[in-house]
């Protein structure tokens, strides 16, 4: 398959009569930022104004798919700044409705740069904002020890806290206070600072008396090779991206709970987007807190390893194809202010693993993997959930 | 031009193993003058107490009794200006003299045991007070110079206000504003400026030497992995600096040595025999015990009093005692101090580095033994011929051919990456960061920001100040951590509504005098916040050469 970016335009062309179209002094400036988060991970945040969307789309050659904004990933050698010699490439769709969304890239550390373009129906690729080249950081090879104490202290809390009784003459306990040298956030779908690879609660443990040994049993799927469904090129052979072959002292580390499974795997379900003022939603009857803007994010970890591992199975070959149109069945995500996806971070710690793993998934230098991939509104991992949008005149509720 | 940094007396003793401590003291912006108390400057206030003011009194110690002690104590910039607030310094002594009424009223009424351990309170914050006020006249900065011009204490700093650099790398004139602010705000306040940067959070990215060492810098701390997995990495691993291709040195961190003295569960501050942090006296008061303890208000703001010990997991905690900690940290300093003797090798094998760098605040606030550890470490050293203290600038010196290479984009956070600053919990944060920079960038372009005692100067400057203490990475971090989530995500906001008002009256030339006046109150920090940097078309400071990539 040839590269596509030698046929595309690979830097932002400025328009005829404007040099600069992110700069006018009565609008404010597109732009894409691109923000290293772990070695697989980037979080992407653009402002692609109408100004800009409506200039690009008068170029394309043909009538442009609706849904179709990617963010294009390059992969970058060392010191290297060129896109035209990126050695790799990676699509991600872009929903319209949202101006950040988090990507995880197939191969893990090294340098990349990212463009948001416009795809056309023929799959060209019109490219609009460049981020600056960024370096994924490295995973350690083993966990470092975490430089501060569990600074899990409620201080606001306590400020704000309970009424004693009067002293006796001897001084009282204090009354029960929560644990909080060991305390968890039960919503926190990250490990706290506290602790490498603290379990969180519903982390799925690995069991390997029974129900891992079953889900793995099953076998790898057919041996007829695949089109990769993200439309990235490999990278050549022995270039920086690939995977560090892994020996058993790479796979070392962890937190001491964690310390004998020899696979981990951790899925968190994500709901997030950004209402509008008079927009309602419920998840499970109860509304997500809002944030600045009206954004919002609800997470829930995956209960169970089977549950983690079939969805890790499902998702690694479920990316889109950006010129494909979603199925007409679906409700289209683009309609919605919301997005609904599952983000799955693993541990491989035993090599004979591996090769379990779908082969989209590469692992890091200490073994460690990240997926995020969108999922359907109706997908039945997602729980009861209902969208009340403010009425423009004429319309009805969703 | 800035000042070099001034060349150190008596470099490192000939000894095999070089322990280079690094001591990072850093708060956020903790000032409320609006309120008559506020959880946030108790922070600063306990930090003085518990480790601030016990460190340089350890340091006072070694001096008088000649023992041969080398650190590095890295003060952050926004900390340094909350040290100078005389207002800040005055609420201080304030909480002082509460905390030692509190103490005394124990003292009189408890029982034998907790009559004791109150009593020993309230003469360890008469101690604390006397220097305060007597020894150092309230100027910390003070008595930390004269311990760096005898040598004994490397002073270095780190950014403005302690941003997480990986997360502004999109923003070059952001990361240079932090850094050159950063210095030069320790310039101004310290006297020099510093070789050794402490990057916040360990947070690198390849090429942020470059900005470094155009600013002058010589050396910076990493997590280990920075260094055993740079390109190419190091045969020696974090057993020297690495040299990066433009001459500065970074530093990697010993991981097993750093485990042993702080770790939740395997390190020494989790004796049961030292004193608990978490449990503080106020919170077993009535309401009215608190007002006739602590004098009028009756504040249930923390008081630095701990009586109890940790004794163990549960909620049981036993009534603390200092002869018995004070002799386990001493056992501890020492046994640490053995650890680190190296093993035998070759003649003319060179010295081995043990980097250890922690928050300051570790020392005498979260582990309050620490500074009695530090004191016996030193003692302890001073008879171990193999082991010697170094600042970093004289560990160095001893390195004189280290490897070469480009260290590894790192953190010293929980993965070693950078996902506990840029996550579900705070990613909100970063596009209303890169919005704000774009509009201070367009202010500037629009207009020239003219002298400072304009309204409109002060405007734009106030606008660039309050920009820098949105950057902080203390907001991320205790939004990623949960606990002070809610108070981060309130002074967040708080900091972008004034930026955003700011700019928005300088958009329409109708500055409101009355609360421009209210934010440079709020937030004084920086007198010259680096409008420079922000100009368009201004490339970050690059080193001789011109060469930007690593």
């Amino acid at each position: 398959m040839p590269n596509p970016t030698r046929q595309d335009p690979i830097l932002p062309a400025p328009f005829p009569g404007d040099k600069n179209p992110g700069t006018r002094d009565d609008a404010p400036e597109s732009y894409l930022n691109v923000v290293p988060v772990g070695p697989h991970r980037l979080f992407a945040h653009w402002r692609l104004t109408p100004d800009l969307r409506r200039r690009t789309e008068r170029t394309v050659t043909r009538p442009a798919a609706p849904g179709n904004l990617l963010i294009r990933v390059f992969r970058l050698d060392h010191g290297n700044d060129d896109l035209e010699r990126a050695h790799a490439t990676e699509n991600f769709p872009v929903d319209e409705s949202r101006a950040a969304a988090y990507f995880s890239v197939a191969y893990p550390g090294g340098f990349v740069a990212a463009v948001l373009g416009m795809q056309d129906c023929s799959g060209r690729f019109f490219p609009l904002l460049r981020a600056p080249r960024i370096a994924l950081p490295e995973a350690p090879e083993r966990p470092a020890p975490p430089p501060r104490p569990d600074a899990s202290l409620n201080e606001a809390a306590i400020v704000g806290g309970a009424d004693s009784p009067d002293l006796p003459p001897e001084l009282r306990r204090i009354p029960e206070e929560p644990a909080l040298r060991h305390a968890q956030t039960a919503s926190a779908a990250i490990p706290e600072a506290s602790g490498i690879g603290v379990a969180v609660p519903n982390t799925p443990a690995l069991d390997e008396s029974g129900v891992i040994s079953a889900a793995l049993a099953s076998p790898p799927d057919s041996a007829a090779p695949r089109e990769d469904p993200r439309s990235s090129t490999r990278p050549a052979g022995g270039a920086a991206a690939c995977p560090v072959p892994l020996s058993s002292a790479h796979l070392s580390g962890g937190s001491e709970e964690e310390a004998g499974a020899p696979l981990t795997l951790r899925a968190t379900l994500v709901i997030e987007g950004r209402l509008r003022s008079g927009d309602r939603l419920w998840i499970e009857r109860v509304e997500p807190a809002r944030r600045p803007g009206g954004h919002f994010v609800w997470t829930r970890p995956i209960g169970d390893f089977l549950t983690a591992w079939n969805l890790l199975r499902e998702t690694a070959r479920e990316r889109p194809i950006p010129s494909v149109p979603p199925p007409a069945s679906e409700p289209r995500q683009t309609q919605l202010p919301i997005r609904f996806s599952v983000e799955i971070e693993g541990a491989v710690r035993d090599p004979a693993y591996l090769a379990r793993l779908p082969r989209e998934i590469s692992v890091d230098a200490a073994g460690r993997f990240s997926l995020i991939q969108s999922i359907s509104p109706r997908h039945p991992a997602v729980p009861e959930w209902k969208l009340d949008r403010r009425r423009a005149p004429g319309a009805r509720s969703t | 031009m800035h000042k070099s940094p001034a060349p150190f007396k008596n470099p490192a003793p000939e000894s095999e193993r070089l322990l280079a401590l690094v001591l990072h003291a850093h708060l956020p912006e903790c000032r409320r003058p609006d309120l008559r108390e506020s959880l946030e400057e108790t922070w600063v206030f306990e930090a003085l107490t518990g480790s601030y003011l016990p460190l340089l009194r350890t340091l006072d110690g070694l001096r008088h009794d000649g023992i041969f002690a080398r650190l590095t104590l890295s003060l952050s910039p926004i900390l340094l200006e909350q040290l100078r607030d005389e207002a800040l310094l005055g609420r201080y002594g304030e909480w002082l003299a509460r905390s030692e009424r509190l103490a005394r009223y124990d003292a009189g009424r408890a029982n034998r045991a907790f009559g004791e351990i109150a009593e020993w309170h309230a003469e360890f914050l008469s101690e604390i007070r006397r220097m305060w006020e007597d020894r150092y006249r309230r100027d910390l900065v003070a008595a930390l110079r004269e311990h760096a011009s005898e040598g004994r204490v490397e002073l270095a700093t780190t950014c403005a206000t302690h941003a997480f650099l990986p997360a502004l790398q999109g923003d070059p004139a952001a990361v240079v504003s932090q850094v050159c602010v950063g210095l030069a705000t320790f310039e101004e306040i310290v006297g020099r400026r510093p070789a050794f940067f402490w990057l916040p959070e360990c947070g690198y990215f390849p090429g942020l030497e470059d900005t470094l060492g155009a600013a002058g810098v010589r050396a910076f701390g990493l997590e280990s992995h920075g260094v055993t997995q740079a390109r190419p990495p190091p045969a020696a691993g974090i057993r020297t600096p690495l040299r990066c291709p433009n001459g500065l040195l970074a530093f990697g961190r010993d991981n097993a040595a750093s485990r042993r003295v702080w770790s939740a569960n395997q390190g020494f501050p989790g004796h049961p025999d030292y004193r608990e942090f978490h449990r503080d006296r106020v919170h077993g008061l009535s309401e009215s015990a608190l007002r006739t303890a602590a004098g009028s208000g009756g504040s249930r703001l923390p008081s630095g009093l701990k009586y109890w010990r940790i004794t163990g997991p549960g909620e049981q905690k036993e009534v603390y005692n200092p002869r018995t900690a004070r002799q386990l940290a001493r056992r501890h300093a020492k046994d640490f101090a053995g650890d680190l003797v190296p093993e035998p090798r070759p003649d003319g094998s060179g010295p081995e580095l043990t980097f250890l760098p922690f928050d300051a605040e570790l020392f005498g606030h979260w582990w309050f033994e620490g500074p009695l550890w530090l004191d016996a470490l030193f003692r302890s050293l001073a008879e171990t011929p193999s082991v010697a203290p170094a600042t970093v600038t004289e560990a160095a010196h001893r390195f004189d051919r280290p490897p070469e290479g480009v260290p590894a984009p790192s953190s010293w956070g929980p993965r070693g990456d950078f996902s506990h600053w840029i996550n579900r919990e705070t990613d909100w944060i970063y596009p209303r960061l890169t919005e704000a920079g774009h509009r201070l960038r367009k202010l500037l372009q629009r207009r020239e920001a003219g002298p400072k005692d304009t309204i409109t100067g002060r405007a734009i400057r106030q606008a660039a100040r309050t920009l820098l203490l949105l950057q902080a990475s203390d907001w991320p971090f205790m939004m990623a951590s949960g606990t002070t989530a809610s108070l981060a995500a309130e002074e967040l906001n708080t900091l972008f509504s004034r930026f955003d008002r700011l700019c928005a009256d300088l958009e329409a030339d109708r500055i409101v005098p009355g609360h421009l006046e209210a934010c440079e109150r709020a937030n004084p920090a920086f007198r010259d916040p680096g409008l420079h940097h922000y100009f368009p078309g201004d490339p970050p400071p690059r080193p001789p050469g011109g060469r930007t990539d690593p």
